[in-house]
């Protein structure tokens, strides 16, 4: 063989090479092209029929979708319906659903070897928010994968019933999931009182979940994370709680309850936060100094003030902030900290001085 | 056969071999790194990241952006930053002594204001001057600093970072809108991750408006193109796989999530090197295991970082002597990991492999071009077995290439046009007959430059981000990347499944 032929060799057959792997990419995404189209009709289609609240007509779209994408499309709209549509038209969804054929096939996926079959049916079913879906999919709250546990909260969250709001506590007790993906769901008026009524009951929930999870919170790590979910829910209900979780003895507790009084607001919050103010951890009194900017808390000038010369930066820093927050009389506090004898407490001040003055310039203009 | 011929033959047998290893673990990363997108689409549509990015209780990150001479593009970086779907963050811009008028466009931009911000650690740095907070934009702190370099400046940003992660990228690069809350989930999933990378694809060709970004599109400009597909080949056919098997050992400085404790704990960056992200990657690996600590250093495939490639040629030989230089360094200054079974896989497998293939591999790939021709011309090599050689190399090269381009197709469609494909195809085919071999001489010169003691940076042309916002805070939260560009945020495409 000559240079020139292998040359021509080698040339040709990478050229053939090419376009073969070229065309292998374009068939690929002339197929992808294809799937996407037909997935945004199918999503109009299924839109148009979940927003009627035909509740046969919703039934008979769970029941057409069979294959897999056709299920994600139907979850996918579901949820767009879900901030759309009013609740009561939205519970018509629910019972297309449960008139379907659909559910059966799904409670069998349920039980699938493969992980993502059993996230996938866990997700659709869930997605409706019926209560008649908690017992189901309560056991993937300890399954083995991740991603199954992940969605078996979210899907318990979407039900939003007591009994689901005891399971998700079951599940921060074993730490099925990272516990900001249940006190994220928790966190809402729906599961205040049964949060509550934990919180009171003062001892370990009851675990109804299989054990096959490692790992156990402390009942401190479950006081502190049931805190902070009141303080999500910004709920009333919840302010005699976390005050009194406020005086207990766990300073992880108390951090998280002075965090949560903040956002649940009213009366009986701002004693229990300005008493914390002399609390001799210095985060428990940063935390409750910023809480009380956040609140507004007129009544709490003098402590706040008071802070501004603490012996922790974070408490001077948060207690300067709050009250620039407090408006007016706050600002009138912190020209008078301008002239403080601690220089620590007189920079806090100054800062926040400057920051309202460009704020109030703003304004203005 | 005289000792030159037997010289000769013997270097071409260690050639033949050396390919097939290196083919070898290139395919293995292929192949684990298909997998593991595949695995990842899959799971994707029944993640919730919006929950992520909308919870109060996702950890809040500090956004790191060492700014130095780029007036003319930091603002609208910053604007598009603002625009990340995120609930709570703080973006700190380390003006690290600007020769130009930065600050002055920040304080104009963003209506600065000196304030008395107290670091929260001791990480040595050259003096800051001044801490700026913006009552505009309260998200926004600006530290101005005498001139240290880039890790000097990333060094004061964690000094002054407020949140427990922190966010280094580069001041010309942008961010996905949804970016951030899918590497925080990686951190709140597994408590032990200490560092998490995301992919840095490449922006040139791509359409702005307003400063932001409103269509990818592949460049023109070959260079531009040759690097999208060897970003794709290094993130989808590299670090995915590397990462899933616990080895990961680099982070791109344009994109990294950190977990802050840590990195003060280990010292912060090391400013006396020019890979100081990789360095620092390697480094919590070394830490953490040599105090019997869990580490978890993860890449996740789908977030997203723009950033600007070099589009000439000697701006590229530059950054890739630099780079060289950076994994050189790295590897040199904690050989003593090499080998140790107390660094686990990180000691045994990945750094050998850097050692090998990536700091000695250069000078041995030019030695043995230069020695593979003069063996063919010296008829040592039969003609036939030369060509078949090039043959099967160039096939392999081809079909890795092509995976990976069919990897994004799949898992990402970033590319979304039919001329996007088509210029990546050609790509495909001059990233492993040209480009490969300029690189591999170009990373062989670094030994050079680095025995020289040269530790500079080189200078970086670049065409900014379009036209900027005007007015001031209220559109800067309104810019920012669309989300509806965003498939996750936007809601899935179940056709991906």
């Amino acid at each position: 063989m000559s240079v020139a032929d292998g040359l021509i060799l080698l040339v040709g057959s990478s050229l053939l090479l090419w376009l073969a792997l070229l065309g292998l990419a374009l068939a690929r995404k002339l197929r992808r092209d294809r799937r996407e189209s037909r997935s945004v009709v199918r999503r109009a289609g299924y839109e148009a029929v979940l927003a009627t609240a035909d509740v046969d007509a919703i039934a008979g779209v769970f029941s057409a979708a069979g294959g897999t994408e056709a299920q994600m499309d139907l979850a996918a709209s579901i949820d767009l319906m879900h901030a759309t549509l009013a609740p009561a038209k939205f519970e018509a969804i629910g019972r297309g659903m449960e008139a379907s054929s659909l559910p059966p096939k799904l409670s069998a996926d349920l039980r699938s070897r493969r992980p993502i079959t059993r996230a996938r049916a866990a997700f659709l079913l869930s997605r409706p928010g019926t209560a008649a879906v908690v017992e189901q999919i309560a056991p993937l709250l300890s399954d083995p994968d991740p991603d199954a546990r992940l969605v078996a909260c979210s899907g318990l969250a979407r039900a939003a019933t007591p009994q689901a709001a005891e399971l998700l506590i079951e599940g921060l007790a074993v730490k099925a999931v990272p516990p900001e993906r249940i006190i994220e769901r928790l966190g809402a008026p729906w599961a205040v009182e049964t949060i509550v009524s934990t919180l009171e009951d003062g001892s370990a929930p009851i675990l109804s979940l299989p054990t096959n999870l490692p790992r156990r919170a402390r009942r401190e790590e479950l006081e502190a994370s049931l805190a902070r979910a009141l303080g999500l829910a910004r709920d009333p209900r919840a302010a005699a709680p976390l005050a009194a979780l406020l005086r207990g003895d766990s300073v992880e507790v108390r951090i998280s309850a002075a965090r949560s009084l903040g956002r649940v607001g009213g009366r009986e919050c701002v004693p229990a936060l300005i008493a914390a103010l002399s609390s001799e951890v210095w985060a428990v009194r940063a935390q409750a100094a910023k809480s009380l900017g956040t609140l507004g808390a007129a009544d709490a000038l003098e402590p706040l003030e008071h802070c501004l010369s603490d012996r922790a930066w974070w408490v001077r820093a948060n207690a300067a902030r709050a009250l620039r927050e407090l408006g007016d009389p706050g600002i009138e506090a912190l020209r008078r900290a301008v002239e403080h004898e601690d220089r620590y407490a007189a920079d806090r001040a100054r800062e926040q001085l400057a920051l309202h003055a460009v704020v109030a310039a703003r304004m203005a203009a | 056969m005289d000792p030159f011929e037997g010289f000769l033959h013997g270097f071409n047998v260690f050639m033949l071999s050396y390919v097939l290893v290196l083919q070898l673990i290139y395919t293995v990363l292929a192949i684990a790194g298909w997998r593991a997108i595949e695995n990842y689409v899959k799971r994707r549509p029944v993640r919730d990241y919006r929950s992520v990015a909308e919870s109060e209780m996702s950890m809040p990150v500090s956004i790191l952006v060492p700014a130095y001479n780029e007036e003319p593009s930091i603002v609208a970086s910053l604007r598009s930053l603002l625009g990340s779907q995120f609930i709570e963050f703080e973006i700190v811009v380390i003006n690290d002594g600007s020769k130009d008028g930065t600050l002055a466009v920040l304080k104009e931009a963003f209506g600065l204001v000196e304030v008395g911000r107290v670091p929260r650690s001791n990480l040595p740095t050259q003096r800051v001057r001044a801490v700026y907070a913006s009552p505009l934009e309260p998200r926004i702190v600006v530290i101005d600093k005498v001139n240290g370099g880039k890790a000097d400046a990333l060094n004061a940003g964690i000094n002054h970072a407020n949140f427990p992660l922190f966010c280094a990228i580069d001041g010309d690069s942008m961010l996905d809108a949804g970016a951030l809350s899918r590497l925080v989930w990686e951190f709140q999933a597994a408590p032990e991750t200490v560092a998490v990378g995301g992919i840095v694809r490449v922006v040139n060709g791509s359409m702005f408006e307003n400063g932001r970004l409103v269509q990818v599109r592949t460049p023109r400009n070959l260079l531009a193109n040759l690097q999208i597909v060897e970003y794709l080949r290094a993130f989808l056919g590299g670090r995915v796989a590397w990462s899933k098997s616990g080895m990961l050992m680099i982070i791109s400085g344009a994109f990294g999530l950190f977990r802050r404790d840590v990195c003060v704990e280990v010292g912060g960056y090391d400013t006396t090197t020019v890979g100081e992200d990789a360095e620092l990657v390697l480094r919590l690996h070394r830490h953490q295991r040599e105090r019997g600590k869990p580490c978890r250093i993860t890449f996740f495939p789908d977030p997203i970082c723009w950033t600007e490639c070099p589009e000439d040629l000697r701006t590229l030989v530059r950054q890739r002597d630099r780079w060289q230089r950076g994994i050189i360094e790295m590897i040199a200054r904690h050989r003593a990991m090499l080998f140790r079974p107390r660094f686990g896989r990180i000691g045994c497998v990945a750094m050998p492999y850097f050692l090998v293939f990536e700091v000695i591999g250069p000078t041995i790939e030019c030695v043995g071009y230069t020695l593979f021709v003069l063996a063919v011309a010296l008829g040592i090599i039969p003609l036939q077995f030369a060509l078949a050689f090039l043959a099967i190399a160039l096939t392999y090269g081809l079909v890795l290439s092509f995976l990976v381009i069919l990897m994004e197709e799949r898992a990402f469609r970033r590319y979304p046009g039919w001329s996007d494909l088509m210029r990546l195809a050609v790509c495909a085919v001059v990233e492993n007959i040209g480009y490969r071999q300029l690189l591999a001489v170009v990373r062989m010169r670094a030994w050079y430059t680095l025995a020289r003691g040269n530790q500079h940076w080189g200078e970086m042309t670049r065409k900014g981000f379009g036209p900027l916002l005007p007015g001031g805070a209220v559109e800067t939260v309104e810019a920012g990347l669309d989300p509806t560009a965003d498939p996750v945020l936007a809601g899935e495409t179940p056709a991906e499944l």
